[in-house]
């Protein structure tokens, strides 16, 4: 996300805090198709994926008093993220992350001026490694950082850099092609 | 100084107008926002209860001061003796020993699943003070596919006679469950909730990704 947006939903999510409930308005108009993202891509459904938003929400209102710093987005795509597992785990199914249901978003209701685009983006994911794969989703689905994308996968800081910044090149350089 | 590694803006951008060209999702906000009112509206009555408080201690101050006068030469049994769990002196105890020493207190049989589990595992430590073993201390997790957390639960062994500084931060919390109070935070994506049930002299605190940790450990513990 650009800095202004991250701004803009720090600011939210102390409103939040405040008790201004048009701050959820707000968070949803900034941040809400990325949530949706989130959520259908861990629970391959867009009625489910609605409901993990619904409890989402739900959690982010109760939960505002707690944050903390300048990390807005990566911490209400952590509840997303959170909220979406558990959803499979009460509905018995397997919690998991599979990245080869992640970008499919133009199955979806999708702009038609943007579709070719974004097609190409999926396209270009595809055909990235899965190791790959994972990296632009920490980074750019979930918004971690390097010290917490080597906490998730067990590397160490410096080969998490290493293996985002390859995962990058991989990527640009099918974006180009 | 801010070293952290700058995302990459050719993608940044791309995955900026992918997820723009998503149709915005349906979601009713009134349920959260009645959620976020009522936050609010808890918080609110735990200032007003402090401000009460405060008042009631101070309009009976004078009383107070005779009182303690009295207490310190003639009642010294009646008071509270405060101290830090950091400095009283810790002893491990086995599965057996606890068995043995403590099997008949209420909270052995919910404690005893957690050693006797495969997928759980616990650690106990006895708290003593003047010689007096005042505090027991379990160390607590639990691995499994529905619920996984880990918890640190202390128990008081003193009747209410000694209190641990550390458990102020119990005092206050401001959501009410059927037998206990408590407060969940979400930290760096783990909740972490912190109850007690003041009468029994029981402290938890229960991390776990899960929300509902909080709840199914004090099941666990009160059934």
């Amino acid at each position: 996300m650009p800095p202004l947006e991250l701004g803009q939903l720090n600011d939210l999510l102390y409103a939040l805090q405040k008790g201004d409930a048009d701050a959820l308005d707000g968070i949803l108009a900034l941040v809400g198709r990325r949530m949706f993202a989130l959520a259908r891509g861990i629970t391959h459904s867009t009625a489910d994926a609605e409901d993990v938003l619904q409890e989402s929400f739900l959690k982010i209102a109760r939960f505002a008093h707690t944050f903390k710093g300048e990390g807005g987005y990566a911490w209400v795509m952590r509840i997303v993220r959170n909220t979406a597992l558990d959803f499979l785990r009460r509905n018995k199914r397997v919690a998991t992350e599979n990245l080869d249901e992640f970008f499919h978003l133009t199955d979806e209701r999708y702009s038609a001026e943007r579709r070719h685009e974004a097609l190409l983006l999926e396209e270009a994911l595809q055909k990235l490694s899965e190791e790959d794969r994972r990296m632009i989703y920490y980074r750019y689905y979930l918004d971690l950082t390097v010290r917490d994308v080597a906490a998730e996968t067990g590397m160490s800081k410096s080969a998490a850099a290493r293996a985002i910044l390859k995962a990058e090149e991989n990527l640009r350089a099918l974006l180009h092609e | 100084m801010n070293t952290e590694m700058i995302k990459d803006p050719t993608i940044e951008s791309a995955f900026r107008r992918y997820f723009a060209g998503l149709e915005a999702p349906k979601i009713d906000l009134s349920a959260a926002k009645a959620a976020l009112a009522e936050c609010v509206a808890a918080k609110t009555r735990g200032r007003r209860r402090k401000r009460v408080t405060l008042a009631a201690v101070l309009s009976a101050c004078a009383c107070a001061v005779l009182a303690v006068v009295l207490g310190v030469f003639l009642l010294p049994s009646l008071f509270v003796r405060r101290y830090e769990l950091a400095a009283a002196t810790p002893r491990t105890l086995s599965f057996s020993a606890l068995k043995e020493n403590y099997g008949q207190t209420e909270y052995f049989t919910a404690l005893s699943r957690f050693s006797l589990a495969d997928n759980a595992s616990a650690e106990y430590t006895v708290y003593t003070v003047d010689g007096k073993e005042v505090m027991l201390g379990a160390d607590l997790s639990l691995t499994s596919g529905m619920q996984s957390f880990k918890a640190a639960v202390y128990i008081d062994l003193s009747d209410g006679k000694y209190r641990a500084k550390e458990m102020k931060l119990y005092r206050d919390l401001p959501h009410e469950a059927a037998n206990y109070r408590y407060q969940t935070e979400y930290i760096n994506g783990e909740y972490v909730s912190h109850a007690v049930i003041e009468e029994k002299g029981v402290y938890a605190e229960v991390s776990s990704r899960s929300e509902s940790a909080l709840s199914y450990f004090m099941r666990m513990l009160t059934e």
